[in-house]
């Protein structure tokens, strides 16, 4: 860590820089944090505190358009929407089977959000947290 | 690499730019793209290594070792290669032919004081 840099802001960066695919992190993530804590340390040499505050802010929003994009470059959540919509299309037909009901697909579309939760949960997020921890200490970054 | 090449996105320019100079790590990108826009246009590292992702992708850049005297042995450097280079000169004559058309008409295209 350089002088002037604050730790507890960087470490909370490295920490958001997770939301990142596994991919884009473990390429740039150490790169992206020595980045912001040398702009951090520059934002303060201003001694303003508008200076930090509207660098935060901007920061923030680059850190929600960009973790947005590069999911969406990742086939990810369009494999998880098309799981889901198959698995709320299957759970919704077996209850109307049993109930004798017509098909509603606008019960699948209500259950689409809570589905999608799960199965990006199951499918993508338990294995990738499995793999992070699996993966030996040589691998990770002290910095 | 062909002249009906899309224009290039700003954030895509800038880097290339920056990277015509020498090479540079990502910082030094940042820095040299808020100088060069007079503080106009203030990337983040998401953007930046967003676009340098696909420049890589794209074979545009290539990463390449740090100079002997740098102090941080963390960070990463990144050059222009040919293609890169090839990319953003069709990218500065579609802009010179841009500003050519421009001044053809009517347009008041004097040099504005800031």
């Amino acid at each position: 860590m350089r002088p002037g840099a604050d730790p507890w802001l960087v470490r909370c960066y490295r920490r958001v820089l997770t939301a990142y695919p596994p991919g884009f992190h473990l390429a740039f993530a150490d790169s992206m944090a020595l980045d912001f804590s040398d702009a951090l340390r520059d934002a303060r040499e201003e001694a303003r505190l508008w200076a930090v505050a509207h660098f935060l802010v901007s920061v923030a929003a680059d850190l929600a358009w960009s973790v947005t994009r590069e999911w969406a470059l990742t086939p990810v959540p369009w494999l998880t929407l098309g799981y889901a919509t198959t698995i709320a299309c299957v759970c919704e037909g077996l209850a109307s089977a049993t109930m004798r009901n017509e098909f509603d697909p606008w019960v699948v579309v209500a259950l689409l959000p809570l589905v999608s939760a799960i199965t990006y949960t199951c499918w993508f997020l338990v294995p990738d947290i499995r793999r992070r921890r699996d993966r030996p200490t040589c691998l990770t970054s002290v910095a | 690499m062909p002249d009906d090449l899309p224009a290039l996105t700003p954030a895509v320019f800038h880097v290339l730019l920056a990277l015509a100079a020498g090479d540079r790590h990502g910082y030094a990108i940042l820095k040299e793209t808020q100088a060069r826009t007079d503080g106009r246009m203030k990337m983040q590292a998401g953007t930046l290594y967003g676009t340098l992702q696909r420049l890589l992708d794209l074979g545009w850049v290539e990463e390449v070792d740090p100079p002997p005297d740098e102090a941080d042995a963390r960070r990463r450097y990144y050059r222009l290669n040919r293609d890169g280079r090839s990319a953003i000169e069709a990218d500065v004559r579609r802009m010179e032919n841009l500003v050519k058309a421009a001044r053809g008409t009517r347009l008041s295209l004097r040099h504005r004081p800031a």
